[in-house]
């Protein structure tokens, strides 16, 4: 029975360990996202000429992530708490980078943001630095309080080893701390100073003397005669005050030393940035977006748009950026294609990590730019099993409507940013 | 006073020659309270205190020090009140605060040092050892746990600053960072982002118009103090609700016998296979 109760842990033992060691943990490329509602996603934030400086970095080298972000007109306002407090920041696995520079509007935005205006256009950078080493994939990220976070485009990113690797910083005090240790010497020797007192103590009372067999005199009713001095005698008391006395002397010489030590201490910082958005450029576009269907079948989403062009030169639609995809017009030339990052996948990714990158394509029923002067209605098509993939169609959502921003350019290359909010019907 | 009570004396030889309660039984417990502590221990402080107890850049000197020894005496407490009431062992507010030491070390040096891959100091988890032996020296001097809640409670919440100063106060020195002055904890939480926690989460001192705000250490320390008081017979009420009036419950047989309507028995078995008891 023994020997069976024995080899039943044991096996027991092997197959979680062998659960927890041997699977192995499949790489994190996505981080949520496409678990938020669609319709929040494209109807709140849209990013443009997002870049990531480059693709592979050595441990400790920087890597920036650039671009503009725009606060739709359409933000659900009525769904989630506005952007009256929000926050910048990159969106990587775990702590493979870290941040060493976040710019928004021109200002420099270590904490908090505050005031984001809706119908705004923002540009942003945020510089990374190379840590842990591997393919990690990285996102500009917003964070909405009450609302949750918006992501932007993301690139896959390699982090080679440097052997000299350090995240070094100076103090005030012209001391130079490498962050990934700092100070954890001291903390482990004071910890331990700290156990010291506690450790004794319970080895004291627990080790030499029996435990349970004392609940025998204490529970005794009546108790017997001198049970207290019994249980508890003077030489207990010293030895206990004793380390009573160590503790408050571990505790006091460490508050004295840490005065000692760091002179200078100042209380944990807040700091709120409101940032500048670029100045909006001269509206030369008038949009309206009717509706929208989607064919589930086909992976194919059609919208109707009707534009006016109120400039004095012809403007065409480059692209649609909704969400933390963008799609591009095909018929476009190069020139006048919106910069995204990157989408070189790692070597040995399967394609669940990288099917779904871009770039992706959409066509016009009418290819021909908008002519000053000119109202048109037209079809947008585009066809991609990112539709579902990204799940980026609300169709059973509380509001089936598609979202986004649309971009013209005109031949001057000024650039109108249109805000869409299409009703999605069913085919 | 030298024990001359022949009652006490054999007891005393009973446990000697070995019978009554072996030291088997007292490994077992010991064994299952360290698992136990642990993780009531963890549960409570990750529930209440969580991020503040966790990231450096939490440790403030208006939340953290008021909330974490408040949280962190309630289990010691309960093991205070067991182990004094049931067995007269002055040690467990001791225990109860090595223990979550030892758990909250073991996880953060492994999820997050090892897994996650984070600095270990940047996670490091606060200490309340030294005040909790000193409470036990309270309740051994004093027997009362009326005393010990109101000086001990107090002591408690009082010396957490100082206690933690040491293991905290290097990454409290300012540094100038892109023109802006942030403490060194800052600069940690920004460099090691935590992406899915926007730094407009974090609750820590911001600044008011009230008045002693620039001894905000020792206004905290005091009412931390106050509130660590509550927090000790919270704890203790933990502990006889769940522990001592369960086991004096199944050690007097009563629950079993009031359901067969017999009599309870005059002495409790344990008192009786210790060879002690009313009846003896």
């Amino acid at each position: 029975m023994r020997r069976r109760v024995i080899r039943s842990a044991l096996a027991a033992l092997c197959f979680s360990s062998a659960l927890v060691f041997g699977a192995g943990a499949t790489p994190a490329g996505a981080h949520g996202e496409n678990a938020q509602e669609a319709f929040l996603r494209g109807q709140s934030l849209a990013w443009f000429d997002v870049q990531v400086s480059k693709t592979q970095v050595a441990q400790g080298e920087t890597l920036d992530i650039t671009g503009r972000v725009r606060v739709l007109s359409t933000y659900p306002s009525k769904n989630v708490p506005a952007p009256e407090i929000a926050y910048l920041t990159s969106n990587h696995p775990g702590a493979s980078f870290t941040v060493r520079d976040r710019q928004i509007g021109g200002k420099f935005a270590p904490m908090v943001l505050q005031g984001l205006e809706i119908g705004a256009t923002y540009p942003f950078k945020v510089t990374l630095a190379g840590r842990l080493t591997g393919n990690f994939h990285v996102h500009p990220s917003i964070a909405v309080k009450g609302a949750g976070q918006i992501m932007g485009p993301g690139a896959w990113v390699k982090v080679t080893e440097n052997p000299e690797y350090k995240n070094e910083i100076i103090l005030a005090s012209g001391k130079k701390v490498n962050l990934e240790n700092a100070f954890l010497g001291t903390q482990i020797f004071w910890h331990v100073l700290m156990l010291l007192p506690g450790a004794l103590l319970i080895a004291y009372w627990l080790i030499p003397k029996p435990i349970l067999w004392r609940s025998a005199y204490v529970n005794a009713d009546p108790a017997p005669t001198g049970v207290e001095d019994f249980l508890v005698s003077k030489t207990d008391h010293r030895i206990t005050y004793g380390l009573g006395a160590l503790a408050l002397i571990v505790t006091l010489a460490g508050a004295g030393y840490s005065k000692v030590a760091w002179p200078k201490q100042i209380p944990l910082q807040v700091r709120y940035t409101t940032p500048a958005p670029d100045p909006e450029p001269e509206k030369f576009i008038d949009v309206e977006t009717p509706q929208a269907s989607f064919d589930p079948g086909l992976n194919s989403l059609t919208m109707k748009i009707v534009a006016k062009n109120n400039g004095t030169s012809p403007a065409t639609l480059t692209s649609w950026h909704l969400a933390s995809s963008a799609f591009i017009n095909k018929e476009i030339p190069e020139s006048l294609q919106p910069v995204m990052p990157g989408n070189d996948c790692p070597a040995g990714f399967s394609e669940q990590y990288c099917a779904v990158s871009g770039p992706f394509y959409f066509t016009l029923d009418q290819a021909a730019p908008l002519a000053p002067g000119e109202r048109r209605t037209f079809t947008l098509k585009a066809t991609s099993k990112i539709w579902t993939e990204r799940r980026l169609v609300p169709e059973a959502e509380a509001q089936t409507q598609m979202g986004g921003a649309l971009r013209f350019v005109d031949d001057t290359g000024k650039e109108n940013l249109a805000d869409v909010k299409a009703e999605l019907h069913h085919a | 006073m030298s024990v001359t009570n022949p009652e006490l004396e054999k007891l005393r030889g009973s446990f000697l020659n070995g019978s009554g309660v072996s030291r088997r039984w007292d490994l077992l417990l010991v064994v299952s309270v360290v698992f136990v502590v642990i993780a009531a221990n963890m549960l409570i402080h990750i529930l209440t205190i969580g991020d503040w107890d966790f990231w450096v850049d939490w440790k403030d000197r208006q939340w953290w020090p008021t909330l974490t020894p408040v949280v962190l005496i309630v289990i010691p407490a309960g093991l205070q009140y067991i182990a004094w009431k049931k067995l007269r062992l002055p040690v467990g507010a001791s225990i109860g605060s090595v223990l979550l030491f030892l758990g909250l070390l073991l996880s953060r040096t492994t999820n997050w040092g090892l897994w996650t891959e984070l600095p270990v100091s940047y996670v490091m988890t606060s200490t309340t050892i030294p005040a909790a032996v000193i409470l036990d020296c309270i309740l051994l001097a004093t027997r009362s746990f009326v005393v010990t809640s109101l000086v001990g409670s107090l002591a408690f919440g009082i010396l957490f600053q100082p206690m933690n100063a040491v293991l905290f106060g290097a990454f409290w020195q300012p540094v100038d960072f892109h023109g802006t002055t942030f403490t060194l904890a800052d600069v940690m939480g920004f460099n090691y982002t935590r992406t899915q926690t926007p730094i407009y989460l974090r609750i820590i001192e911001r600044g008011t118009f009230r008045a002693f705000l620039e001894q905000i250490s020792y206004v905290v320390a005091i009412f931390s103090g106050l509130l660590c008081i509550a927090g000790y017979w919270f704890g203790q009420m933990l502990g006889r609700v769940l522990a001592v009036n369960p086991a004096e419950q199944f050690l007097s047989g009563k629950k079993y016998l009031d359901q067969v309507d017999e009599d309870p028995p005059e002495a409790t078995p344990l008192l009786v296979s210790a060879g002690l008891g009313a009846s003896s």
